[in-house]
């Protein structure tokens, strides 16, 4: 008998609660969970402190570059970069070439490329035909055809175009994603607006860029009463709308990037392309602010933006480089080891943020540990440190911006509906590499 | 020492004083019958300008050839540029000529950083972005204290867009450093209030009360094709509350008037400033020239060399 015994492990769960259990895992991926056990019965016995098992983790935020970009990721370079960072389901953004504006194209992304994918992928449909901001695009039967919410990512929807969804959604309960950014006051600035740019002269985003188009947002939120969620916000300047919408109870919800907790533009090489990402790394009261508003629950879900492109891409120079910058793999490692292990969040937080909250608001199943079910968690080590190298990388982009940083809490194995999708090579030795 | 002139931040005053002292000593060759002293004898300079100039590029032109170096210029356009090479492989394949040295001017900021990171060859900054223009500061510099001895103390008096100007930079960074005291004059979208914290500098937006106490005033070009145009609303405007004029120094005939070039005459100076007794603007161009001599020597001459064995043997 192929069968694993996971001994008195302490395992997390998507009511926050958490305990030490023994359970099984057999070679169909089964999880049984065991009051005892004699240990000679298994082929292997998986033990210790240190492991934890978590629950899979959605992330609401991710460019799968799926279809027409594959040179910058497909979907099995994609889903093996989710699965190695925890992540067993993800929203794939609607910007790719062609755009996403049409049911045809969301069904061949969640039947046709679903099928070589590792973990569950969930369209999001172009707003706008084209994503042009013109005209709305065929958002009904998009979301018949599965489309989880609708968004013009990479660009801000068009007023007139979000009034008309936000009243449109209504007709099936649907969700809009806006990419808070008013581009003319971006103007082709490339780093966030202050000091730094300030002192090198450099084309710059200033924060009001955010903040006017939340608050634009939030008014037409208000007014029609429909769900709104804000993407990748930046700035605590935004913040403020967003918790009088909650105050109010408007359905707007919104979302950060790991990475803008982590980075701002005083303690990153802002030269590197590596940290070229929009919106752009802002201050450093922006970064604490913005994790309050986390811990608040002014700001409710964490997401990776993953967004890969070639090495040829990132190589040009700072001002050339496109925007993005991969975030599957890190996502999980980097807040257990910035938050989690200095004690400014718990793992329960995590859980809220990338499992229940994405779960609630999306309406989307929870993946986790289960009696008598297809195994669904990734398991981790406390204290295991990994040298961040491209090596590690699945992701076709590999110049993460945590490169050469050492980060703990890398997942060690990730199962997905009973499946191993992902294993470190050091991990469970019996069980052959996938 | 520093291996390339990017900008004027990282420069060590003793340094500069350096480059001032063989300056004037270059000075004097200017003025000679036979203008050559072949120090750099046997060396590569290339221009390498991605953005249209003639007068920077002219300095440095015939500040190499007179120290006896080969100056190749190359013009690329960066619409070329777009079709296709990378300004990695273009200086690739400039390095691949064995240029001792490239000057290099470019639209964005830090390029001639990057660069030095695809080329062995020493890089001077000719003009970043908005960033800095440290050859223009090091002249600048050296006219003053041509004229004043020592900087401790003066007012300098930066005139205009200085949001978009790489020449205010690279001189606000440099003055500072020789105990100058530094204040900015323009409107309010041109001379950002948060500078005077961020870079200890004085912000005026009055242009009288910024010229009442100033000992020279250093005239910023409205580049009409670039950013500025969208910060103000005319140039009929700017002209009348900033444009230096003789009426706006009355009360300051002694202030010492400095442009980097070219002039718009009529907008942000006026003809009786710019040709008036105390406008030092054609002398900035030849100490310019002395100075970028100097910046060559002092990269890539070599140090054993008596710069004045040279001076002496070539005078004839």
């Amino acid at each position: 008998m192929d069968k694993i015994l996971y001994k008195n492990i302490l395992a997390y769960f998507s009511d926050l609660s958490s305990k030490r259990i023994s359970f099984c895992l057999d070679s169909l991926g089964n999880v049984n969970f065991l009051d005892s056990f004699d240990i000679s019965d298994y082929k292997e016995v998986i033990e210790g402190e240190d492991f934890v098992v978590m629950p899979l983790l959605t992330d609401v935020h991710t460019h799968m570059r799926v279809p027409g970009q594959e040179e910058k990721e497909d979907i099995v370079s994609g889903s093996r970069a989710a699965a190695r960072g925890g992540i067993g389901q993800a929203f794939t953004m609607p910007n790719t070439k062609p755009v996403v504006d049409n049911a045809y194209l969301v069904d061949y992304l969640v039947n046709s490329v679903n099928k070589n994918s590792s973990m569950k992928i969930y369209p999001v449909g172009a707003v706008s035909r084209n994503q042009l901001g013109e005209e709305l695009s065929p958002l009904l039967e998009m979301k018949q055809s599965g489309a989880i919410a609708f968004s013009d990512d990479g660009r801000p929807i068009t007023t007139n175009i979000l009034r008309k969804a936000l009243i449109y959604t209504k007709t099936f309960d649907g969700i809009i994603i806006d990419h808070p950014e008013d581009a003319v006051l971006s103007d082709g600035g490339l780093i966030h607006e202050g000091r730094l740019s300030r002192t090198y002269g450099i084309k710059s985003i200033p924060y009001t860029s955010e903040e006017v188009c939340v608050a634009r947002d939030v008014a037409l939120a208000r007014e029609t009463k429909s769900k709104l969620h804000l993407a990748h916000l930046s700035t605590r300047h935004s913040l403020k709308y967003i918790e009088i919408a909650k105050e109010d109870g408007l359905n707007v919800t919104s979302e950060v990037t790991v990475n803008h907790l982590i980075f701002n533009c005083e303690n990153i090489s802002i030269f590197d392309t590596k940290f070229k990402v929009n919106p752009p790394f802002r201050e450093e009261e922006d970064m604490y602010e913005l994790f309050n508003a986390l811990k608040n629950g002014i700001v409710d879900i964490i997401c990776t933006d993953h967004a890969p492109h070639t090495l040829e891409e990132k190589e040009l120079d700072y001002s050339q480089s496109p925007f993005g910058t991969p975030g599957l793999e890190t996502v999980f490692a980097a807040l257990y080891t910035y938050f989690v292990m200095n004690n400014k969040c718990c793992l329960e937080d995590i859980i809220k943020w990338m499992v229940v909250n994405p779960s609630k608001i999306f309406s989307i199943p929870i993946l986790e540990l289960q009696n008598n079910s297809k195994a669904n968690f990734f398991i981790f080590k406390k204290n295991e440190e990994f040298l961040v190298e491209p090596g590690m990388f699945f992701s076709k982009c590999k110049l993460s911006p945590f490169l050469d940083k050492k980060l703990f809490g890398f997942p060690l194995a990730t199962f997905y509906n009973g499946k191993m999708i992902y294993k470190d090579e050091n991990f469970m030795k019996t069980v052959k590499e996938m | 020492m520093i291996s390339h002139l990017l900008s004027t931040k990282n420069l060590d005053l003793n340094e500069v004083l350096e480059i001032f002292d063989n300056a004037r000593r270059f000075l004097e060759v200017l003025d000679r019958p036979t203008k050559k002293i072949p120090i750099l004898k046997g060396k590569l300079i290339l221009t390498v300008f991605f953005e249209p100039s003639t007068r920077t590029r002219t300095s440095f032109e015939i500040a190499g050839k007179t120290l006896g170096a080969d100056v190749v210029n190359l013009s690329i356009s960066q619409s070329s540029t777009k079709k296709g090479e990378t300004i990695k492989d273009t200086c690739l394949t400039l390095n691949a000529m064995k240029p001792d040295c490239i000057v290099i001017r470019h639209s964005v900021s830090k390029i001639p950083d990057y660069i030095t990171n695809f080329t062995s060859a020493k890089i001077i900054n000719a003009g970043d972005g908005s960033n800095e223009h440290p050859s223009q500061a090091l002249l600048d510099a050296f006219t003053l204290i041509q004229h004043f001895g020592d900087l401790s103390g003066k007012k300098i008096l930066i005139l205009g867009d200085v949001l978009n100007s790489r020449v205010a930079r690279s001189n606000i960074w440099l003055l500072k450093k020789f105990g100058a005291k530094v204040s900015l004059c323009g409107p309010s979208t041109l001379v950002r209030e948060e500078f005077e914290n961020e870079w200890d500098v004085n912000v005026y937006w009055d242009l009288d009360k910024a010229i009442s106490d100033a000992n020279a005033i250093i005239v910023l070009r409205i580049q009409l094709e670039r950013a500025a145009s969208a910060w103000i609303p005319n140039t009929r405007e700017y002209s009348i509350f900033y444009g230096l004029n003789s009426k706006r120094l009355v009360n300051n005939s002694s202030v010492l008037i400095m442009h980097p070039g070219p002039m718009n005459r009529g907008l942000e100076i006026s003809s009786e400033v710019a040709d008036g007794d105390n406008a030092l603007i054609r002398k900035q161009v030849t100490n310019g020239l002395a100075i970028r001599m100097s910046i060559f020597y002092h990269l890539l001459g070599h140090k054993a060399d008596n710069i004045v064995e040279h001076l002496d043997k070539n005078n004839e």
